[in-house]
């Protein structure tokens, strides 16, 4: 299906005739409409919805002028046309309807569907239950939520979807079966099942002989017997599956708890060693400590002693003292007045004015002595300082390994308490995995037995047959009535064998569908699984991406993934070649329908929006998108070179407002 | 048809053309039901009936 235009008359907000042409360029599949908030966009959702179905979401779908201009006596009309390609054919659909105004009340007739189907430039006029049927043959209106979507259904579908809602019998669960072309072809099984009991009851009723009409009724009996032997064996099914996987997940639980004594001692062991190392860790601490302030300056003021070590590293003359000898000794010689080798001394002798400038070299007055002895001093301390880093060195490696040992220890005590945390719940798991596996075994041998009596109950419809036959070749009407039935079974069993294998199929393509759109929206990092009933499962493997998809916008992503991939499904069974089942393919519904969305990406951040322009052209052959104002511009850079047409609805007033292509 | 060539009854093998007719009579007919709804459900076995009575004579 490829829409060409939308014309609209009078309906609602849109005064006059006012029209949007929609882009069917290959290329440039996108159209775009953009609008502010409550401008129209919803209500031409809304008109595609009347115009096919006549039916919308308004109560009034007059506009609101034209409906205050008129007078008693006035007629008005709302009239609203699509045109669009739909398997190779061109069809305008129009629909209309009058409003008459007696006095101050304005009546509405009913609306008239037109629908004109154009081949090779030729129009046919459908009207009535025609025209309709043609359009639900177009759309089914069943399908309509799923390909024209309003921003809160897909809401709703998604969270449907997401939330596990979607059963069997769900409206969305109907809805795929119907996009798969399953719906008629399981109305026909049931009505051929329905047909084979009215032959069954009607065979009994015409047979005659009481042998025979004994043997009918109990064909019918153990076919009734089956039915419900197999509704318990699917209930069977189920609570088997249920038990097993309970009794599992005890299993499981009481496995962890096999050897709870051998790791309570570890975690004793364990404890232990962690107190030996705490109190290693201090003593080591304790040394550091102590160490680093009797003797960490020394190897902090290294680099201070090497600098006064260059400095003084020209002074080794400096000292002409005479070692051991200090002033004081000299000035007690001067004052005896007696050199110590005997010699007098007095103030005109050259010895005595020797003697006064040796005061002057040496201690107290000597530099050099006190250089000298700095000099022994720095080379002790830098000395000290080296043994003493290399020792800090040490100790701190040790003081690492000790961390390391704590920290492992530590880890492996806690996973150890952890696996023994809950012992007393071990006895409760035990009862219950017994209570499970005694179940499921129940279960299994009630599951044999039923197999068992279904046989039975076979074997005796079988004989009972072969009987049967032998009478009904004497009785023309069961005869031809077993004839029917023969057909009728026959064509059921093909039928419903081949539903289960062909839905199963389209199933397992539609759960790998969606998994490639999903891909393309959170990277791999978010899968689905879909079960029987189409009940979906989000798997998140990645915790970065399980906040993102639970920040908004997920139950969007998951609807336009199912859609999506459904139409992407639909073009594939378009395409298949497989003609094994070519009677049954052909009544498929197999037209690629574009996608109208309306509002798609309101909860979207920067980065689903950028896939969802990715992502969607991708999956049809036309995309339709409203949206918000505010959002425009984005989806306009991220769709560049893709948009063929784009039109905006200006507000005019809260009644009012126009279309016009561009801005 | 592969469900009835999967089977190898002798009576499928005779009737695989009939079968064929009725299916395709009838998938036509609840598939235009289907989109027309203009029979009640319950009346649709009856006309499923009768196309099947139609082609085996």
């Amino acid at each position: 299906m490829n829409l060409n235009y939308l014309e609209i008359y009078n309906f609602r907000q849109f005064l006059g005739t006012q029209r949007i042409e929609f882009s069917n360029d290959p290329e440039k599949k996108v159209t775009i409409v953009i609008g502010e908030s409550s401008a129209g966009k919803t209500t031409i959702i809304q008109i595609f919805k009347w115009i096919f179905y006549g039916k919308c979401n308004y109560k009034i779908i007059m506009n609101e002028t034209q409906k205050s201009e008129m007078e008693s006596g006035d007629t008005a009309r709302v009239e609203c046309k699509v045109n669009f390609i739909f398997n190779k054919i061109e069809y305008n659909i129009k629909r209309s309807q009058v409003f008459n105004k007696f006095s101050t009340k304005i009546n509405a007739a009913d609306s008239v569907l037109v629908v004109d189907v154009i081949v090779d430039g030729i129009s046919k006029q459908l009207t009535g239950r025609e025209a309709m049927n043609r359009v639900r043959e177009i759309i089914h209106e069943d399908l309509f939520p799923y390909f024209f979507l309003e921003g809160e259904s897909l809401n709703k579908v998604g969270k449907e979807m997401a939330s596990g809602k979607s059963g069997n019998n769900s409206q969305f669960a109907q809805a795929v079966k119907g996009l798969l072309g399953f719906n008629y072809l399981s109305n026909t099984t049931k009505d051929l099942k329905t047909i084979s009991k009215e032959y069954e009851r009607e065979i009994e009723k015409n047979t005659t002989n009481t042998q025979q009409q004994q043997l009918m009724t109990k064909v019918i009996e153990e076919k009734e017997s089956i039915e419900k032997y197999e509704e318990r064996l699917k209930t069977i099914k189920k609570e088997s599956e249920y038990n097993f996987e309970k009794s599992q997940e005890m299993s499981e639980k009481i496995v962890k708890f096999a050897d709870a004594e051998e790791k309570e001692l570890k975690s004793r062991a364990l404890a232990n060693e962690l107190n030996r190392i705490t109190s290693d860790l201090m003593e080591e601490r304790k040394t550091l400590f102590s160490d680093f302030s009797t003797k960490g300056y020394m190897y902090l003021m290294n680099s201070l002693l090497n600098d006064a070590d260059d400095a003084f590293s020209d002074e080794k003359e400096i000292d002409k003292g005479i070692p051991g000898i200090n002033a004081k000794a000299i000035k007690f010689l001067l004052a005896n007045g007696e050199c110590l080798c005997g010699k007098k001394l007095t103030k005109d002798c050259p010895e005595w004015g020797k003697l006064e400038k040796l005061i002057e070299i040496l201690p107290p007055k000597s530099i050099g002595y006190d250089i000298k002895a700095f000099k022994g001093l720095s080379f002790s301390m830098k000395d000290n300082g080296e043994k003493y880093y290399e020792n800090y060195k040490k100790s701190r490696k040790r003081l690492g390994q000790l961390k390391n040992d704590y920290k492992n220890k530590k880890n492996e005590l806690d996973i150890i308490n952890e696996a023994i945390t809950g012992l007393d719940e071990v006895s409760e798991y035990k009862k219950l995995a017994l209570l499970y596996k005694k179940k499921y075994a129940d279960l299994l041998n009630e599951s044999g037995t039923i197999k068992e009596r279904i046989a039975m109950a076979e074997n005796l419809i079988e004989a009972s047959n072969k009987e049967l036959d032998k009478y009904s070749i004497s009785n023309v009407k069961v005869a031809k009535l077993t004839k029917f039935k023969l057909y009728c079974d026959h064509i059921y069993g093909g039928l419903v064998s081949y539903c289960d294998n062909e839905e199963n199929l389209k199933k397992k393509e539609l759960k790998n569908e969606i998994n490639i759109i999903f891909d393309k929206f959170y990277n791999e990092k978010i899968s689905i699984d879909l079960d029987e009933d189409y009940n979906i499962q989000i798997i998140t493997n990645d915790n970065e991406c399980s906040e993102d998809f639970s920040s908004g916008g997920q139950e969007v992503v998951i609807a336009l993934a199912f859609i999506g991939a459904i139409i992407k499904l639909n073009g594939k069974i378009k395409s298949s070649k497989d003609t094994k089942n070519e009677i049954i393919e052909a009544e498929f519904i197999n037209e690629i329908y574009p996608l109208i969305m309306d509002a798609p990406t309101s909860n979207f951040g920067m980065r689903q929006m950028k896939s969802f322009c990715q992502v969607m052209p991708e999956v049809t052959n036309q995309i339709i998108v409203f949206i918000n104002d505010k959002d425009g511009p984005v989806l306009e850079d991220n769709m560049m070179g893709i948009i063929g047409k784009k039109w905006t609805i200006k507000k005019l007033d809260s009644y009012h407002a126009k279309i016009e292509e561009g801005n | 048809m592969k469900m009835i060539n999967d089977e190898k009854s002798e009576v499928n093998e005779v009737l695989d053309d009939v079968v064929k007719e009725i299916v395709r009579k009838v998938l036509r007919e609840e598939k235009r039901n289907y989109n027309s709804k203009e029979i009640p459900t319950r009346e649709m076995a009856s006309r499923v009936r009768i196309i099947i009575e139609e082609q085996v004579k």
